[in-house]
């Protein structure tokens, strides 16, 4: 495939064609961040453990600067996820033709 | 707790018409900077956008009117449990980032205009894109119908009641009608950029208004500790809220990812690392964005006692009004949140709008009803179906003024269709032995599971909160089914072009 990024070649239009082996060559990457081992059993175990079914039901628990821990934890586990995105997508996010 | 009248002058008004008058005048750039007539360049402003308008048009098109109306009226019924809503948030630009390196790429190689160009070129099944388009246009839909309601309360909160409900929807809508027209995704990027901003300022207010008024959320805290009613809004839910809790994170993780308007923004990306680095911002937006919609509902609830369901959902304007009449540093706070959220829903609305057009030119028309049109042709009815269907929504909105509805409830009617399009994404560009008839009976299958508990729950047949069996959603059951369906289709009936290889 040419490389299209940062060029000033016009992009095709899609017509309808079905080129099913271009289609695969051209899908399959290298480098992303679902290929990477830990990547889906941490965003798992992250969603998993921002659900408080660990904790005593009808409990409020202690409160930390405004909210019970347990919203804190699910904020946390949140955070979490996100971070987990951003490595992804800046780390493992790679096309064979990607200059930067 | 204020009784609804405030003094605020014309100055708001002023306000708003200089706003809008901005956008009109953006539009007409975009139609000044437009390369071409063609579908590209109206619908994906001809594949060009830079970093800084990807990411606020992601930003702006992400949240919308019901995240800071919607997401604060849903904290405020539900309590601590709906800080589910930052996790799904996220999660939508997680699934994002397990599909959208493939399909960005496909983009680029083929050039597709819509999510339904991929559909067919992977699966070349007519139904299927047919079905897709159709579900995806439904969810956008009733997505506009939600943001024409936030319109008709922003803008009567703003105006202080000068401006009708109906009138500012109209005033709004005819506004958005006029860039969009005028210049395509180019206009509605460039105003979506304007509209980002604002809500980067509004957000920020609404910030210093939760960390500063009435002693903030330690305040609000206590009061509803000590309230016998409201208590249980701070307790660790029960089984039957930890079903609902992770049906919830299913329905938005995988339904909200799917957004073809979001998707079409891939494929608007001047490049990948324009892209790479606009989703990665995004992922951490649900903190100043979710969090503080979350924190303003969590905070009313010491505040504002008994509201209805549609009331609730109103949270938001009510928390500013009740401060409105503070010093004038306040006033004019209010008044640039109030602008934010007209920006906020306007942004996601034209986006909607225009992801319509592009779907029912590009799949349907020119497909279908008139393969020899013209590329102006196709732009041409594009507008007119554009101006068509927001005339049909606009009424519509009047009508469910006659009957009261939450906000909350056309966000489910969306989300549980929209979401059986995800493993035609999710399987679909990774497992080489799904087929087209696989994905379709999966999609269809799971579409009327969703249709048959959904109206069981609104009839009261399954009593578990108005919800389907178990308290869970009746996309997520629809949806498991659909995966199920694929799976095993694609297990023992392979697709024909993978067996041959």
């Amino acid at each position: 495939m040419k490389n299209r990024d940062n060029s000033d070649l016009p992009l095709p239009e899609y017509k309808g064609e079905r080129d099913m082996k271009a289609f695969w060559q051209v899908a399959i990457l290298k480098k992303e961040p679902s290929k990477q081992k830990w990547f889906l059993p941490t965003l798992i175990i992250l969603i998993i453990g921002s659900v408080p079914w660990y904790r005593v039901e009808g409990e409020m628990g202690n409160v930390l600067f405004g909210f019970p821990v347990w919203i804190w934890t699910s904020i946390i586990c949140s955070l979490g996820v996100a971070i987990l995105t951003a490595i992804g997508i800046l780390r493992f996010w790679r096309d064979d033709d990607d200059v930067s | 707790m204020n009784d609804g009248t405030y003094e605020l002058g014309i100055a708001p008004i002023i306000m708003l018409a200089i706003y809008l008058l901005v956008m009109i005048a953006i539009g007409w750039a975009g139609k000044v900077s437009s390369k071409e007539n063609s579908l590209r360049d109206f619908y994906l402003g001809g594949s060009s956008f830079g970093i800084f308008v990807l990411f606020l048009t992601l930003f702006a098109t992400q949240y919308s009117g019901n995240t800071m109306l919607g997401f604060a009226g849903r904290a405020y019924r539900q309590g601590g449990t709906y800080v589910v809503s930052i996790m799904f948030m996220v999660l939508t630009i997680t699934v994002i980032s397990i599909y959208g390196p493939r399909l960005f790429r496909l983009s680029r190689a083929f050039g597709y205009i819509t999510p339904a160009d991929y559909i067919y070129h992977r699966f070349g099944s007519h139904w299927l894109r047919v079905i897709c388009v159709i579900l995806l246009c439904w969810g956008l839909a009733n997505y506009i119908l939600e943001q024409l309601v936030a319109m008709g309360h922003a803008i009567e909160g703003l105006s202080g009641g000068r401006i009708d409900f109906m009138s500012g929807v109209v005033l709004l809508v005819i506004v958005m009608l006029i860039y969009e027209t005028l210049g395509g995704m180019r206009s509605v990027a460039w105003t979506d950029a304007i509209q980002g901003i604002l809500l980067f300022f509004g957000f920020s207010i609404i910030l210093y208004i939760v960390l500063t008024v009435n002693g903030g959320l330690p305040a609000a805290t206590e009061l509803i500790a000590s309230n016998q009613n409201q208590s249980e809004k701070l307790a660790v839910p029960g089984w039957e809220g930890i079903r609902a809790w992770f049906s919830t994170l299913l329905l938005l993780m995988f339904g909200a990812s799917v957004y073809p308007h979001a998707i079409q923004r891939f494929f608007s990306a001047r490049s990948l690392r324009t892209l790479r680095l606009s989703l990665a911002g995004l992922a951490f937006m649900p903190f100043i964005t979710t969090m503080l919609a979350f924190v303003l509902g969590f905070i009313a609830i010491s505040q504002f006692t008994d509201l209805s369901p549609f009331e609730s959902d109103q949270v938001t304007l009510l928390m500013l009004l009740d401060i409105i009449n503070g010093n004038d540093l306040i006033r004019w706070l209010v008044m640039v949140v109030f602008v934010a959220l007209i920006a906020a829903i306007m942004s996601t609305t034209d986006s909607a709008l225009l992801s319509i057009q592009s779907m029912v030119t590009k799949d349907i028309y020119a497909v279908y009803i008139n393969p020899e049109a013209s590329q102006q042709d196709l732009l041409r009815t594009g507008k007119i179906f554009g101006w068509v269907l927001i005339a049909f929504l606009v009424a519509m909105t009047w009508v469910s003024q006659q009957t009261e509805s939450s906000i909350w409830l056309l966000i489910k009617l969306k989300l549980e269709f929209m979401v059986q399009i995800s493993p035609v994404f999710l399987l679909g560009l990774f497992w080489q032995r799904l087929s087209g008839t696989s994905i379709l009976c999966g999609v269809v299958v799971g579409t009327a599971i969703t249709l048959v508990l959904w109206v069981g729950a609104a009839l009261g047949y399954w009593d578990a909160g108005g919800r389907s069996p178990l308290g869970i959603s009746a996309g997520v059951w629809g949806l498991a089914a659909n995966y199920t369906i694929c799976i095993v289709g694609g297990v023992f009936w392979p697709d024909g072009e993978f067996v041959r290889g």
